[in-house]
Order: structure tokens, then sequence, then C-alpha cells
């Protein structure tokens, strides 16, 4: 069986990564292709704030000891590193329920 | 801040995979731009650079990670912006550093050996260097060191190894041709030796052996001198003899045998015998048996099983030959006896000596 080659991309993209706990449930309704989960954004600490549905989740961002390779199908044998990971989003916190405010 | 979107109309339809990697690796990988995925169907696949081989796991994880191209997030950015959530994998892949495994190289080989003319249009499976890359698992380089270890010679584009008995063969012809020529073995003329010997055995035969077992000085007038290695021949007469006997000898016999058969000037030692024969302890006469490490079971656990049951209890010294050729990465000689073996103390020599694990029924 020949070899299958790992090639790299001429420009590898830098790709985040978000890691959570469990899965992600969508409301049946509506596709994954165009569904919007959530909204992130960092705190003036330097905290990523993950807030799904009514839950906010608080994160930390952490450099990895050993970065991914992400890996695509390239032809019918082969795969390309198309993009390299060397940070992810980790969110373990409980989410905290975000109550609407009434009026207004 | 971001708005973060299962976006990408092709979610769901990636088939993307990750792969953890060490910083070496990854530096390694933007300067080769490659790395290659070896093993036939049934075999775990290997993760092979230029250099070095490495086995691949499949891990998985309960937690749901989420891939989004170009994610990078400020505390400064005010608008948000959408990136796209390319795929979510609960899987990845892990690499280990491993030594590579040649074994199977080695058997392969073995199958289409060369072993003489007259037999060459029956041998079949012969491999091509195209051929190797594609069926071992290990890189380039350890698979080049490896073919080089064998003493594989590359013929009409195919890696051949010589069968050990013709191999036998052909060095006792060229050693017999020495003492007929008066030739020194630390000076023997490469081209004469070849031309002499053409119509017994094909030339790049008789040049196998003297490269194999010793190697050049220098050359003049045209022709090419070889010094023999006085190790490798001693060795090469100790296994010829122990292995067209009965295989045990009493010491004494097997040592004047042994030093006839070598050219004058050469000295035969203990440790010439290392991988080769047992030298037995604790009895009188002392006997030589035949226990060639190419014998051996290639995988730990049954290759001590065979050896215990040779043999119950092993001194260190004898037994370490035996284990060498297991090493690799994180695998020592003393971890491997440290998982196989009980130890104790020779109280007379204070030597540590082993014995098996497993009960003796």
């Amino acid at each position: 069986m020949p070899e299958v080659v790992v090639r790299l991309k001429d420009s590898p993209d830098r790709w985040g990564l978000v890691e959570l706990q469990g899965t992600v449930e969508c409301p049946s309704s509506v596709t994954l292709q165009s569904a919007h989960i959530g909204d992130l954004h960092m705190d003036e600490r330097g905290v990523p704030q993950l807030v799904i549905g009514h839950h906010l989740l608080s994160g930390k961002v952490q450099k990895l000891d050993k970065p991914f390779g992400v890996m695509e199908r390239d032809g019918e044998r082969g795969w390309r590193v198309c993009a390299l990971v060397e940070e992810k989003y980790v969110f373990r916190t409980r989410p905290k329920p975000i109550i609407e405010k009434t009026g207004g | 801040g971001i708005n973060a979107e299962y976006g990408d109309k092709n979610y769901g339809n990636y088939d993307i995979r990750l792969i953890e990697l060490n910083k070496e690796l990854v530096e390694l990988l933007r300067k080769e731009r490659e790395f290659v995925l070896r093993g036939e169907g049934g075999e775990d696949a290997v993760l092979c650079t230029s250099t070095q081989t490495f086995e691949v796991r499949e891990c998985t994880t309960s937690n749901s990670l989420l891939l989004v191209p170009g994610l990078g997030i400020t505390t400064e950015e005010r608008q948000p912006t959408v990136r796209h959530v390319t795929a979510t994998n609960f899987t990845y892949y892990e690499v280990k550093l491993c030594r590579a495994k040649l074994d199977k190289m080695r058997n392969l080989l073995k199958r289409s050996a060369f072993r003489g003319e007259e037999l060459e249009s029956s041998i079949e499976g012969r491999l091509t260097t195209k051929d190797l890359l594609g069926l071992i698992q290990a890189s380039e380089k350890e698979i080049r060191a490896g073919l080089d270890g064998l003493g594989a010679v590359e013929l009409d584009g195919y890696w051949r190894t010589v069968e050990t008995e013709y191999l036998t063969t052909v060095m006792s012809r060229v050693l017999m041709l020495l003492v007929e020529k008066e030739w020194s073995w630390e000076r023997v003329p490469l081209i004469s030796c070849c031309k002499t010997l053409e119509e017994l055995q094909p030339p790049f035969v008789s040049e196998l052996s003297l490269r194999l077992y010793g190697s050049q000085t220098d050359e003049e007038g045209g022709e090419v001198y070889m010094r023999l290695s006085e190790d490798k021949v001693c060795r090469f007469y100790a296994e010829y003899i122990l292995s067209s006997s009965a295989g045990m000898f009493h010491l004494d016999e097997f040592m004047e045998v042994w030093n006839d058969a070598l050219p004058e000037g050469m000295e035969p030692r203990r440790n010439h015998l290392r991988g080769i024969a047992l030298v037995s302890r604790n009895r009188a006469p002392v006997t030589v048996t035949h226990l060639p490490l190419s014998d051996l079971p290639v995988d730990p656990a049954s290759r001590f099983s065979y050896l215990f049951g040779r043999q119950e209890k092993w001194h260190q010294d004898d037994i370490i030959p035996y284990l060498e050729d297991l090493t690799g990465p994180g695998q020592t000689v003393n971890s491997l006896l440290l998982k196989h073996c009980r130890s104790s103390t020779d109280p007379v020599t204070k030597e540590k000596t082993y014995n098996s694990r497993q009960r003796q029924s």
C-alpha cells in the first residue's frame, strides 16, 4: 500500500479552538448550517466570556503546549494541513443564566 | 466581540481531523513541508518525518472542540464580527515517538534473498525502494540505515540481502582464497579476489562479503584493498562452527577448532560469542551452546519466554546481549528486565541474576 502524504499548505492559516463541556444544542427548527451559536468577547481583565442562549460562561485562553494541525482531505488519499491551532479558549465554568431586563 | 455561528455551508460535511503535534514537529513540518503515514491494512498507522517514526493513536474527549478559522479576540475589539465554526470535533490524534518497525523489512528481504545465480529465476517478491517506503513503518532515513545494517545491495533496482547459508559459503571461499594466495587479512585485494572467484560466485557477492566483514583501506595501482575486521571474522567462524555441529561443545574443544579456522594473527575472545552462544556456568567441563540472536522471537514477552525455556536462571552479563535489539524510546534493557523478570543475586559472584516471572510448571 503506497504511503499517504500529509502536506503542509503553502501558508497555513491560524485557526481558533473553542472548547466547551458537553455538546452545544440547537433548537431543532434551526439547521446547523446557519445557526447562531453565541457571542464571544474579552472582558477588561482579558477573560473571554461566551454568551450562549441565556447563559454566560467564563473561560480562559490557554496556549497549547502541543499545537494542533488541522488536516483536511487532499485528493483521494492525501491530507493537507490547512491550519495550525496554537491556543484555545476553554470554557469550563458553570453557565450563569442571564436574566433579561424587563421593559425597555 | 465575536458572533460565533455555524455559518459555513459545508458544516457537517467536512472531514476535518485534528493531530496533536509537539513544537519540534511543527517546526519540522514547516521545514520539510510534508510527513507520511505508513502501514498496511491491519497495522496501526505510523507517522514518519524524514528521520523519525511516531505511533498514531486516536483519542476521544467528552468536550466539544469547535474549530473557528481566524478566531482571535482582544479586549480592544468593539465591533462584533462574525466567525464561522467550521467543524466540531470530539476526537484527535496523538503521536508518540517510537522505534522504527524494521523487523518486517528483514523478513520480506529474506524471502527474496540472493542465493546463487542458478536460483535467480525462481526468486519472488523482490522489493524496490518505492515498495519499501509503502510497506515499512519507518522513516526513510531509518529504512536506509536498516538496509545498510542488513548488508543489502541494490541489484537491478531491487534491494537484495544475501541468504545466510549462501553468504557463509561465499565468505568461506574468500577466506580460503586468502590462505591459498597467502594474502594478509589486513590487505586483501578486492578486484583480484572477485575475479579469481568469478566462476564460483558472482563478483558482487564476493565484494559484498568483503564489505560486510571488512572495510576499505586504500587504492593502489588500480586495485582496491580491504582490511578484514578481526571481530567480525571471529564471530563469523564461531557462528559457522556452532551452526554446523550439534550445537554444543566443550569449551576447550571449541576454542581449539575456532582458533584453527581463523587466519594467522586473528585471536578469538569470549566476548566474540555475545549474541551467538551461551557459555555454561556452574558446570564442569564448561560447555558452549549455540544460541543465535537472529533465532529469537521479536516480541519481548515471547523472547523472555524462549530464553527462560532454554535456561531457568540467567546472569546479567549473559542475558543483556539478547535484549539490546529490543530497546527504543522509553524502553531500556533495565525496564525490560524489571517488567519480565524476578531478580536476585548470585551468592558467589555477587552478580545480578534473573528468573522468569511466570510460574515454571
